[in-house]
């Protein structure tokens, strides 16, 4: 049987029986959605490169006491928003001054070149608004910026976030407000530019 | 006027779908005749439709790789943990019986026998066989054998990776740093071994050593005599010559020990080495440079690495004092390693910041150290330091804080200090 026919608990139980095959089906399911929560979260390519491997790595030395209690990518999720966070204060420690506008442009350069029928103007303004939207998002507090990368970013349920995070359902429902909130302070200009 | 945060959280959860349709209906309504929550709501969608319009990032080729990488390097230090020897241990019957841990991990198996080896006293003999599985003690036959069975039994596959889990769990234990004197001990018992092995070399080639001894002493002096014409010869005014060399190895042959000085502890075990000291000239220069370096550790060992020191001196002044009256090639040997060790220890103590030696001392010591060399060699004109090969095809060779060039016809050979961790120049004697 092909092993991405299979669902993560067979996926797991392979892994766990020492299929290394099996565990690199998961990572390949979730390396994006993994890399994409790191990278919105530390809005530095390469350092999110490096702690979603972590991820995946962690996951690999922790599947043996993996139990199933949770869904596997629950489990996952929880130990990458752990390891976004720890390396998001090391990032704050160590880039204190000026990181974020540093990572933004790191972010902003390595957009994909525009094809020829782009309108050069609109796509630097387009990149513009994805780049203050990055640092929006970058910016907000821990607990706030977690809940809107899982809504937003993953498409999580509330009851899924809640989850992941162990908090209870409401408390998702009103960081999530205040994570708009903030953004929509933050965003501001692009929102009046929009309208 | 602005918006109650309920009211504003629970547009939130309506733009999400989060709401149930009958709280969904009301919020609709009201949203529709309030025209600030009407504002509110559209303001959230933007920024959520900003949010999610960001483009994602591709996955490079290689991260799945990149990660499998890993895993395989951790599954291959497993496999290199477990090959180490000494490993393999004759686990008791019940290995089980007072972990709480290991109980756990059977516990909900209803097929989970008494023995804690599976439901099935034909498992008892495979738990063996996973624990030096985990070794890397089976043969092929016995793995596919082991394998076949994981594959059947569950309760053995859980028994396995427990066994990883207990692995794992130990090798991540903090490890602790070795304390000062760690590495000492050890090269005290190496140094003691190859002292007894110098010691029987030295019984069996007596008689010839004495005479060999006399015309090494005689070829030594022809050889400073012709490599220091040669030096004269080839260096150039600003740099310094090898009859310089001469005269500091000529002087150390004289020096006297430093004695306002020393230390009370140096002073002791030199005390004792000279009360029984015999009149060679190369012994007492040893002797010299011996309190030199104590008194040097003295000053700058502070704490634990002055008591360090101490054990040290006071352990070969206890050998050399056993040794005067001896042999004397045996003497300079317990000097040397004496000195060996202190320059080990100052290195050491450097590294670890207990030591601050400053930079002309640290070189100063290092001069005495290639002394030892100088002096303790017979059979040839050795130079102990760093050399660096010049454009013109000499060497520039550092010695503590003398420099000489030597023309590379008059290197013999080059090789890596035993005991100092610098180049051994052997010089050619000249025809």
């Amino acid at each position: 049987m092909e092993l991405d026919a299979l669902d993560d608990r067979a996926l797991v139980a392979r892994t766990q029986d020492g299929n290394r095959d099996a565990f690199c089906t998961l990572v390949e399911r979730y390396q994006e959605r993994v890399l994409n929560l790191v990278y919105r979260r530390l809005n530095d390519r390469d350092l999110a490169y490096d702690v979603a491997q972590e991820v995946f790595f962690k996951a690999y030395r922790a599947l043996s006491r993996f139990k199933g209690d949770s869904a596997f990518y629950t489990w996952l999720f929880r130990i990458t928003v752990n390891e976004t966070i720890s390396a998001r204060r090391k990032q704050m420690r160590h880039d204190r001054a000026g990181s974020l506008d540093q990572a933004g442009q790191d972010g902003e350069k390595r957009q994909d070149p525009p094809d020829s029928s782009f309108d050069p103007s609109a796509e630097a303004e387009r990149l513009d608004e994805q780049t203050m939207v990055q640092k929006a998002i970058a910016n907000l507090d821990e607990d706030l910026s977690q809940v809107i990368l899982l809504r937003d970013i993953d498409g999580r349920s509330y009851q899924e976030i809640s989850a992941i995070l162990q908090i209870p359902l409401g408390s998702v429902k009103s960081r999530i407000h205040r994570g708009r909130q903030h953004l929509k302070e933050s965003l501001s200009k692009v929102i009046e530019q929009s309208q | 006027m602005s918006l109650n945060e309920r009211l504003q959280a629970d547009i939130s959860a309506h733009i999400d779908g989060e709401l149930p349709s009958e709280q969904a209906e009301k919020l609709e309504a009201h949203v529709a005749k309030t025209p600030v929550a009407k504002q509110e709501e559209e303001d959230l969608r933007r920024v959520v439709s900003q949010v999610r319009a960001l483009e994602p990032i591709k996955t490079p080729r290689d991260f799945a790789a990149g990660v499998m990488t890993r895993v395989d390097d951790l599954v291959a230090a497993r496999a290199a943990r477990a090959m180490r020897p000494h490993r393999r241990r004759r686990r008791p019957p019940d290995p089980f019986a007072q972990d709480p841990f290991a109980q756990d991990a059977f516990a909900g198996d209803p097929d989970q026998g008494p023995d804690g080896f599976g439901p099935d006293p034909m498992c008892a003999p495979y738990a063996e066989d996973i624990s030096a599985a985990l070794d890397s003690e089976l043969t092929p036959d016995e793995e596919a054998k082991l394998y076949r069975h994981l594959q059947a039994c569950g309760s053995c596959r859980a028994l396995q990776r427990h066994l990883f889990e207990v692995s794992d769990l130990v090798q991540a234990l903090p490890r602790i740093s070795t304390p000062l004197g760690f590495m000492t001990k050890i090269t005290d018992r190496l140094d003691a071994e190859r002292l007894e092995e110098t010691r029987a070399n030295l019984r069996i080639h007596h008689e010839r050593r004495v005479w060999l001894t006399r015309l090494g002493r005689l070829a030594q002096a022809a050889c400073f005599l012709l490599v220091a014409g040669g030096a004269l010869a080839l260096t150039t005014p600003d740099e310094q010559s090898l009859a310089g060399f001469d005269r500091k190895v000529a002087s150390s042959a004289r020096s006297q020990r430093p004695a306002e000085s020393r230390g009370r502890w140096a002073k002791k075990g030199s005390d004792r080495l000279a009360a029984k000291s015999p009149s060679s000239p190369v012994v007492a220069d040893l002797q010299g440079k011996y309190d030199a370096q104590a008194v040097e550790l003295e000053t700058h060992a502070m704490g634990p690495a002055r008591s360090e020191a101490r054990k040290i001196f006071s352990l070969h002044a206890a050998k050399i004092e056993r040794e005067v009256g001896g042999d004397k090639d045996g003497v300079g040997y317990e000097l040397r390693v004496a000195a060996n060790k202190v320059d080990d220890l100052r290195d050491a103590l450097s590294r670890s910041g207990k030591l601050e030696t400053p930079k002309a001392e640290a070189e100063k010591l290092t001069q005495v150290h290639t002394e030892y060399d100088q002096v303790l060699l017979k059979n040839g004109f050795v130079l102990v330091g760093v050399a660096t090969q010049r454009n013109d095809g000499t060497y520039l060779i550092k010695v503590g804080d003398q420099e000489y060039v030597v023309d590379k016809a008059d290197i013999a050979q080059i090789d890596e200090a035993n005991t100092t961790r610098r180049l051994k120049i052997v010089l050619r004697q000249r025809d």
